[in-house]
């Protein structure tokens, strides 16, 4: 079965993002860049959530147009109001999230790319959907923001699958979500 | 005086469920993490007074003979026999200046509220911070709301056997 990840960047004290959607704050820098093409490769599905897509790569802020196919995977953005995109790389999930996410891990293709935000994340989570966990801590506090974790009101146990540090200070850890 | 931050947390970054409950936490602590060593190394330790209830609740005073600061605008339970408790209240920065004369020269801060203070008041050096492999959904955080971006100076990030990951920091100044 099709495996979903939540993968995300994250500060220390685990914002996913400024309040206003803000992610200045982030690094990179070469070393994690040059992972890139490797980490996404088990990747061929986006789901994401609607506010965090507005504010996402996906999404050119300037124009409002969707970027068609990111990395040329298929993007599924969750919403009750958005339109269908005219991008056919783009589909809209208006309702019934845990069952779509249900049927499409029973559909043959990659990996699942779950980009957030924390509150499809937490729904997905709570409906045991969620496969795995990716944080890759930032060396910094914002103090407020858009959280990484919305109480899913309930315990979740993880296993930590890898722990990678980089030079520039983030700290990468990769978790199975014991479901 | 240098003021440090040891702790578990957590992946949702949450120090104690909301009655200020550990059940989560691995037994006894998990394996050895350099609580120990880190005790060590300091001379006090400055807690708030919900911390100091929790470890009342505890079998025995984890302190030993260290002199510990609860601060707190109230009057506090009784200490056990053998516990070196001064009860203390003021804002961080008056804290840290009695400790410093009266000779402290590096002290362990703990509790949610009182990490959350010392650290907006710019009074930590040093965190360590002990990732626990589960998300409880709702708790006590670790950190709380800040006027400003704290950034950090990442140190190191050692991986245990059990999957606890501990990360150390200083905050850059």
């Amino acid at each position: 079965m099709r495996k979903v990840v939540y993968s995300l960047t994250n500060s220390l004290d685990n914002f996913i993002a400024r309040a206003d959607g803000a992610t200045d704050w982030i690094l990179m820098g070469d070393e994690i860049m040059n992972e890139f093409p490797k980490m996404f490769a088990r990747f061929d599905t986006i789901l994401i959530g609607r506010k965090t897509y507005d504010y996402s790569l996906l999404h050119s802020p300037e124009t409002g147009q969707e970027m068609s196919g990111y990395m040329e995977m298929k993007t599924y953005v969750f919403s009750r109001t958005m339109k269908e995109s005219s991008n056919a790389g783009v589909k809209i999930v208006s309702d019934n999230a845990g069952e779509f996410v249900r049927n499409l891990k029973n559909e043959s293709g990659k990996d699942i790319w779950l980009m957030g935000g924390g509150i499809l994340a937490a729904s997905l989570l709570k409906e045991r959907l969620v496969d795995e966990i990716g944080v890759s801590i930032q060396p910094i506090l914002l103090g407020s923001g858009v959280p990484l974790f919305p109480d899913i009101g309930m315990q979740v146990e993880l296993q930590l699958l890898e722990c990678k540090t980089y030079k520039n200070g983030i700290v990468g850890l990769n978790y199975r979500v014991k479901n | 005086m240098k003021a440090s931050v040891f702790i578990a947390t957590s992946l949702d970054g949450f120090i104690a469920r909301s009655n200020g409950a550990l059940d989560w936490l691995p037994p006894g602590g998990g394996e050895p993490h350099g609580y120990d060593e880190f005790m060590a190394t300091v001379d006090a330790l400055i807690i708030g007074r919900k911390t100091f209830e929790t470890v009342l609740t505890f079998d025995a005073w984890p302190y030993g003979a260290k002199p510990v600061f609860v601060l707190s605008a109230r009057t506090l339970a009784p200490a056990p026999p053998g516990a070196v408790v001064e009860h203390m209240s003021g804002d961080p920065a008056e804290i840290v200046s009695q400790l410093t004369t009266r000779g402290i020269r590096h002290v362990y801060v703990d509790g949610g509220i009182t990490i959350q203070g010392f650290l907006q008041a710019g009074l930590i050096q040093r965190l360590i911070i002990t990732r626990v492999p589960v998300l409880i959904g709702a708790g006590i955080p670790l950190f709380g709301v800040t006027d400003r971006d704290i950034s950090l100076k990442h140190i190191a990030t050692r991986q245990y056997a059990s999957g606890l990951v501990q990360s150390e920091y200083t905050v850059a100044v």
